[in-house]
């Protein structure tokens, strides 16, 4: 086992789609130990597999080979209001939601409620609400569970201006306890809620110590869009690594993958993640 | 903003067992909620539609012949059978559609697709019990047939019927999205089940050739055993619980596999 400091970890988690004319690989034999206390930025270019490899994370996809281990109490993707019943009241839904986690119900409803500045309206069926009014509701119930890892598909921000900044206060102060793993296309986002990367590229996952790293590496991706992308990356895959700053925080607590790795390197295909 | 209102949940290792109890408490709830939607009367359907099949069925019959194989009254004798092959049925039917209709609540990495599945059987199975108890209860007092209710075997054919739904329903769940074909088929041969399944006669008055081809089915043994914990002269000659329940282990262990293997694509559709 890993230790109580990895909130999940990977092992040898492969994942692929059979789609017209071949097979789209997600990834291919990831081990990886994500530790506490870091936030990812999940990088890839469009159709590289980034919003999978999160259901992945969430439990909505599983993997074809290998499994993913949960040691924290991770989110479901922030603002998810595809779980609402239509027919209940946005108090039954948020009740419902407060069940699975095993939270105070009246007070994750007061909550939301509260928050989401719907009023009467939590007794209505969610049908009669706006989208506005659900987007907000299921932004509320993120925001009323303290979760470890909050997983983040493009943070789309909802509601009117004074809504926008209190989600943002109060997203940000969620973020002093718990981490994030965050799939953006806006690069300063990443940049605010973010210290390091993970760049998805042709079913590898490069794990940069240091975000500015992975950005650089991302972008690189992007302009070589057609040619040979698997030589360059094959080359850069181990620099890019050494290059993060190991002593910044601490070496136990790199994302890098540490243990996990020493494990891989027993298995025939070792450096599994570098070849393609 | 009181941000310190939030219900703060630290994470603690939490035995999987508690979570997964906790999930299916959530869901049975939330079906319960949801089961009927919008209709009006709510559970009062879940009561009034078998009575109604019980009742039709029996004023047919009550005028085409005297008496029923067993016992004086035809509510009672078709009550008998509708209600406990609807232990299958019912329960069959809620499971084929558990994953699609719950599908949405996956990207809550609490909830397992197993979850929905134990909190479907579970509901149906509760509603099965009380629609019983209601209906026999209300048929017996109406009519004053003479009955000797046999825990002994009531309970044990209630439960094969649960069994086989079971291992019928999870595995249809996976197959029905593999083949849709075999979906059409599956539902298509299903519809006249009831009428090989001893429901409206008891099988000793058939032939015998007959009769042992239609011990095949394995809802006839559940049929037959059921009515033998509620009439006490009833002496059924082929009733073998042991086979339905087998076909629901075999079935669910095949549906386990399934899912294991292809479960995952009943969620990316």
């Amino acid at each position: 086992m890993t230790g109580p400091q990895a909130s999940l970890v990977f092992e040898n988690v492969s994942k692929e789609f059979r789609v017209k004319g071949g097979v789209k690989t997600v990834v291919r034999d990831l081990n990886m130990a994500i530790p506490r206390g870091r936030s990812l930025a999940l990088l890839g270019r469009n159709g590289a597999g980034k919003s999978t490899l999160l259901s992945m994370v969430a439990g909505a996809l599983k993997p074809d080979r290998g499994r993913i281990l949960r040691n924290a109490n991770i989110s479901f993707p922030l603002g998810f209001a595809g779980s609402f019943h239509r027919d209940l009241s946005g108090a039954q839904n948020v009740r419902f939601v407060a069940r699975i986690y095993g939270v105070d119900e009246e007070m994750l409803i007061d909550y939301v409620q509260d928050f989401a500045e719907i009023g009467p309206f939590i007794d209505q069926p969610v049908r009669v609400y706006s989208s506005g009014m659900k987007a907000r509701l299921a932004f509320g119930v993120s925001m009323g569970i303290q979760f470890d890892v909050y997983l983040v598909d493009e943070l789309t921000a909802v509601g009117d201006q004074n809504f926008k900044k209190k989600s943002k206060t109060v997203f940000e102060s969620k973020l002093a306890n718990s981490d994030v793993i965050m799939v953006s296309h806006s690069v300063n986002q990443l940049r605010r809620y973010c210290d390091c990367g993970l760049v998805l590229e042709n079913g590898r996952l490069e794990v940069f110590d240091d975000l500015e790293a992975a950005i650089e590496r991302h972008h690189r991706n992007m302009r070589e869009v057609s040619g040979a992308v698997g030589e360059v990356v094959e080359d850069g895959v181990g620099p890019a690594r050494r290059k993060s700053r190991p002593g910044r925080r601490g070496a136990g607590r790199g994302a890098s993958p540490g243990p996990a790795a020493r494990r891989g390197s027993k298995a025939a295909r070792a450096p599994s993640r570098n070849a393609t | 903003m009181t941000d310190a209102a939030a219900p703060r949940k630290r994470h603690r290792p939490e035995s999987p067992f508690r979570v997964h109890l906790r999930v299916v408490t959530a869901l049975l709830r939330r079906e319960m909620a949801t089961r009927y939607g919008r209709t009006s009367g709510g559970y009062f359907w879940a009561v009034a539609e078998p009575a109604g099949m019980i009742g039709m069925m029996s004023m047919a019959f009550a005028a085409l012949s005297r008496k029923p194989d067993l016992g004086q009254s035809f509510i009672v004798f078709f009550a008998t059978g509708f209600l406990s092959f609807n232990f299958y049925r019912m329960t069959a039917l809620q499971l084929f559609s558990a994953v699609r209709s719950n599908r949405a609540l996956l990207n809550y990495p609490n909830v397992a697709i197993y979850d929905a599945m134990v909190a479907r059987l579970l509901l149906q199975t509760l509603t099965n019990c009380m629609v019983a108890v209601v209906i026999l209860g209300i048929a017996i007092w109406y009519t004053g047939q003479t009955v000797q209710l046999d825990v002994a075997w009531i309970a044990p054919a209630l439960g094969a019927a649960t069994l086989l739904a079971f291992g019928v329903g999870v595995m249809n769940s996976v197959l029905f999205q593999m083949f849709p074909l075999y979906q059409r088929v599956f539902l298509i041969v299903n519809r006249p089940l009831f009428i090989i399944s001893g429901v409206l006669y008891i099988p000793e008055i058939l032939p015998t050739q007959l009769r042992e081809l239609i011990a095949w089915n394995p809802l006839v043994h559940v049929v037959s055993g059921f009515r033998q914990g509620v009439y006490p002269s009833y002496h059924s000659m082929i009733t073998q619980l042991e086979y339905p329940a087998l076909c629901g282990l075999v079935t669910l262990a095949l549906g386990l596999l399934l899912l294991r293997r292809f479960g995952e694509r009943l969620m990316d559709q």
